[in-house]
């Protein structure tokens, strides 16, 4: 997997940098070089775990140790790679470890809700969008929030990389995807960076 | 004047006897279907007034659909006052709590509209002071096919045990506990989903 090469222009870099330190949030459309419809479509033809908590949240999972094919196995050891870290932390200009990475899929009455048994951590949230086309009728939005406001909505979309600073007050959720979604699938690599040391930002 | 609006077969002992008996032995947990409940003439003039009434649309992580102010608000319009006043009068009251054998003294109501791709996903509506929630539909010809189902689930919650299609001029009343896991799904046709709904105080 290739990262487009204008994410790693220097005077690109530094202004990425500016902004998720200023903003605490960014996106990177077209991340990745390669095409994705190879990658989609074996995601397609995967079998995925339907994971349903009536409380919490309802999605398809891809068990990552039973994937065999071995475009999708690069895929996902990408995230979990050398390069991808330290593109990350040279970002933020912080020492992460990548703690989970998931690959989920959403389809017609997937949902997240905000929950109590929510993590509280302190994170840099990552995901990685390879959806279909939606639009925000459909719902699929994942909506970040605190107890106040929703701060921020992520519309579904392909080939994005969005690094989100969550402090622990942030919560997500993701809106119920309705019957305008019908045959549409949302695949989202779901991505947690913990700190590393007691560098938090303030 | 109460007595007037509601069907007068449920006042009769033989019927309470067995909606309470309905109501006390029903899974996943205690709730009632009562059809028939408001005298047909008025209530198709009270669905008409309702259907005058002001929605609101309402979304977040659980739920998209629309909803009236509470009713208590609404004293401009004399027949949905009359409505509201008579459900939350004493021998009304008095009705409801031979059913549930539950104490009240006030309700909450307000309608509410579900239209296409609207949904309610699973709570369990413990606030305090809750103890029955009511929800009377107003939708006319409806098939499960056109989703808006009540779905109960289970204790836990892990699965919906029984699923309520919503018929006009029906009253569901279920107890409300911290195991009164319930949705209302998806409405998946273009009609509307309309109830007159709330809680019994």
């Amino acid at each position: 997997m290739k990262i487009n090469k204008i994410y790693t222009d220097k005077n690109v870099f530094e202004e990425m940098k500016k902004t998720i330190s200023e903003e605490l949030v960014i996106a990177l459309p077209q991340f990745f070089e390669n095409k994705l419809d190879i990658i989609k479509e074996k995601l397609k033809k995967t079998p995925f775990i339907t994971k349903y908590k009536p409380l919490e949240h309802k999605y398809q999972e891809l068990e990552l140790t039973q994937v065999y094919d071995i475009d999708l196995i690069q895929f996902v050891e990408f995230f979990k790679s050398k390069e991808f870290l330290q593109f990350i932390e040279d970002m933020t200009d912080f020492d992460l470890r990548i703690s989970s990475v998931h690959i989920r899929k959403y389809t017609h009455t997937d949902f997240v809700l905000l929950s109590d048994n929510q993590k509280n951590d302190d994170c840099f949230d990552i995901t990685f969008d390879l959806s279909d086309k939606f639009s925000t009728k459909m719902g699929g939005m994942c909506v970040y929030a605190t107890n106040e406001e929703e701060i921020l909505y992520l519309s579904p979309a392909s080939n994005i990389l969005t690094i989100l600073y969550k402090s622990p007050s942030i919560k997500k959720y993701l809106k119920y995807l309705n019957a305008r979604a019908k045959g549409l699938e949302m695949y989202r690599v779901e991505i947690t960076a913990e700190f590393i040391e007691e560098n938090l930002i303030e | 004047m109460s007595s007037e609006w509601i069907n007068p077969v449920f006042f009769e002992k033989q019927t309470l006897s067995k909606l309470q008996t309905e109501y006390f032995n029903a899974k996943p947990f205690k709730y009632l279907i009562i059809p028939q409940f408001l005298d047909s003439s008025l209530f198709k003039e009270l669905n008409f007034e309702i259907s005058k009434l002001e929605f609101t649309p309402k979304s977040s992580d659980l739920f998209e659909f629309k909803q009236t102010k509470d009713f208590k608000q609404l004293t401009s319009n004399t027949l949905i006052k009359q409505f509201h006043d008579t459900f939350k009068s004493k021998k009304i009251l008095s009705l409801f709590s031979t059913i549930t054998n539950e104490q009240y003294s006030d309700i909450d109501m307000h309608a509410m509209k579900f239209e296409y791709t609207n949904y309610l996903l699973c709570h369990d509506d413990l606030v305090e002071g809750r103890k029955t929630a009511f929800v009377l539909y107003l939708n006319e010809d409806w098939k499960k096919e056109d989703g808006g189902t009540l779905d109960l689930f289970d204790a836990k919650p892990e699965k919906i045990v029984t699923s309520i299609v919503p018929i006009q001029n029906t009253l569901i009343l279920f107890q409300v506990s911290k195991e009164s896991f319930h949705q209302v799904s998806e409405i998946l046709s273009k009609k509307n989903r309309k109830t007159i709904g709330g809680w019994l105080l």
